[in-house]
């Protein structure tokens, strides 16, 4: 066996799809999409700077399993590159927000 | 009832209320967080349109660049007093344009609704797709049948960053950020030691993979110029005069590679980018790594806002509590 | 929903999905109900981590394919860093500038 005979196994080619269970991942897909509704009360509603940060936070983590769910529903594996990189960049705004919003600067924007 | 249906009607009632609360709110900071959650919501859009390449896209950029972006931006303004609402007249016109153009738009997909489905490009792309070097149908459009748009994108790019730098050198001093940048501690530094060679690593991935899955230059450049924002923001690397060259030997390089291919390719017996099919391949995948370096540089560039030129080098503030600050807090 | 044509994995993924998505909940009432940031950061941890890993963990068990269960790693393995840095960061942050921290 050579390289080559391993890495398609890794190409984001179709997952085993499971359609007998498609119904139940859309309502978990659903519940997840309303906790996401319900969140942006609290980005609209602050009151200080971290508070909407950490919702935009916790937001990107639900899109993450929303996109899990969307990758086993549709069998379709390129959608785990998309929830990936989601993952993978999801501290930035956190860092950004953090290291420009200066000394004190929470309340100072707000 | 299929339980999707209500998804993407909640998605769709979710895009029509984010947009309009980033518009509305009158906090500058509650907006651009709303535009974080928005650009999420759109990459989610995009998987149900059956489009993972641009979701894969506005993941990159929503999560890794514009957010950045646009919190970056708000240390500028910060100080500054909100500018005065523009007169009524003007807010009219534009309220009766953007109008306007929404009952456009509306007309055109009602139209649509009641018209055949035309036949499209679809089946094109898929007949030629094996002759065209790749085996994605959307790289095929991009780097081969379509080449020349995305050589005019990639020359977009490079004309931003170059205004950006031009217009800095007439307004420099005044330009410069207020304010420091925030030390961010021990714990943030491991995990850029860590995050950093792993987002280094999907970047590499999403360009591989673009030849016959979703991803590509943009997704794999966008990736990587997260990278470069993070160790910017970390403090792991600081733009300096002496790396201008290689700054703009890596601006240039997509948009020459690319012409180069279509001058090597169009001087024989064919015509630009009409690759010779046993080169396709190689050909393609030399262009999108050029090409994702640029974008990856320029990308970062366009987030560092200047050309790092002698400026006054901010001093950092640590973000953890100072003893003297703890014994003055009441 | 049609249980009986479900084998034991998918039903197993099911059940581990849909606690998950009951951290999503309590993470997200969390948020909405504490009194002040640093609580409310607390229930933004429990849900990146335990939520989202329980998610993971029921898609693993009805994806068996080895690089979807390589990608779900990796994207638990990244979310929960993230996460742990970002409540840390945000902590900081609100200590810095003595808002939302009720002391």
């Amino acid at each position: 066996m050579t390289l080559a005979d391993l890495l398609p196994r890794f190409d984001g080619g179709p997952l085993l799809s499971v359609p007998s269970t498609a119904a139940g991942l859309g309502l978990l897909m659903l519940v997840l999409l309303a906790t996401l509704l319900a969140g942006l009360w609290r980005v609209l509603r602050g009151p200080s700077a971290a508070d909407r940060m950490l919702a935009a936070q916790l937001f990107g983590t639900t899109g993450v399993a929303i996109l899990v769910l969307l990758a086993l529903a549709s069998g379709s594996g390129p959608l785990l590159d998309v929830a990936l990189t989601l993952a993978v960049l999801a501290a930035v705004s956190v860092v950004a927000f953090v290291a420009s919003a200066g000394p004190g600067g929470g309340r100072g924007q707000s | 009832m299929d339980p999707m249906v209500i998804f993407d009607a909640g998605l769709a009632l979710a895009l029509v209320a984010l947009s309009w609360a980033v518009l509305a709110s009158a906090d500058r900071f509650a907006s651009v967080v709303l535009f974080i959650v928005l650009g999420l919501m759109v990459a989610l859009a995009w998987v149900r349109l059956g489009a993972p390449d641009v979701a894969l896209a506005e993941a990159a950029i929503g999560a890794g660049v514009t957010g950045a972006l646009l919190l970056a931006t708000l240390r500028h303004l910060r100080g500054q007093p909100e500018a005065p609402p523009s007169p009524a007249p003007v807010r009219w016109a534009v309220g009766g344009m953007v109008a306007a153009v929404t009952a456009a738009l509306a007309a055109v997909v009602v139209a649509l609704v009641a018209a055949p489905r035309p036949e499209g490009l679809a089946g094109a792309v898929a007949d030629n797709l094996a002759m065209s070097g790749v085996e994605h149908p959307v790289t095929a459009v991009l780097l081969n049948f379509r080449a020349h748009d995305t050589l005019m994108e990639v020359v977009v790019l490079l004309v931003a960053v170059v205004v950006v730098w031009a217009i800095d050198r007439g307004l420099a001093p005044a330009h410069a950020p207020q304010g420091p940048l925030v030390d961010l501690g021990p714990v943030q530094d491991g995990f850029a030691r860590l995050a950093l060679p792993a987002a280094v690593l999907l970047g590499a991935y999403l360009l591989w993979a673009g030849a016959h899955a979703p991803g590509g230059a943009f997704q794999g450049g966008a990736v990587l110029a997260a990278v470069g924002i993070l160790a910017i923001l970390a403090g792991r690397w600081r733009p300096e005069p002496r790396h201008r060259a290689w700054a703009r030997a890596a601006f240039g390089l997509g948009a020459t590679v690319f012409v180069l291919v279509a001058l090597g390719v169009g001087l024989g017996p064919r015509v630009a980018y009409e690759y010779p099919l046993t080169l396709a391949k190689p050909l393609i995948l030399t262009i999108e790594a050029a090409v994702t370096l640029s974008i990856a540089a320029t990308l970062a560039a366009l987030f560092f806002g200047r050309e790092p030129a002698g400026l006054t080098v901010p001093n950092t503030v640590p973000n953890t509590v100072p003893s003297t600050a703890r014994g003055g807090r009441p | 929903m049609n249980i009986g044509a479900m084998t034991l994995a998918e039903a197993a993924g099911l059940g581990l999905m849909a606690l998950g998505a009951g951290f999503f909940i309590a993470g997200t009432v969390g948020m909405l109900r504490f009194p002040d940031a640093v609580s409310r950061l607390h229930a933004l941890t429990k849900a990146d981590t335990l939520g989202l890993g329980l998610v993971v963990l029921g898609a693993m068990v009805m994806a068996a394919t080895p690089g979807a269960v390589l990608r779900l790693g990796l994207i638990w393995i990244c979310v929960a860093l993230a996460g742990a840095l970002g409540a840390q960061l945000i902590a900081a942050f609100v200590r810095r500038s003595g808002d939302g921290s009720g002391e």
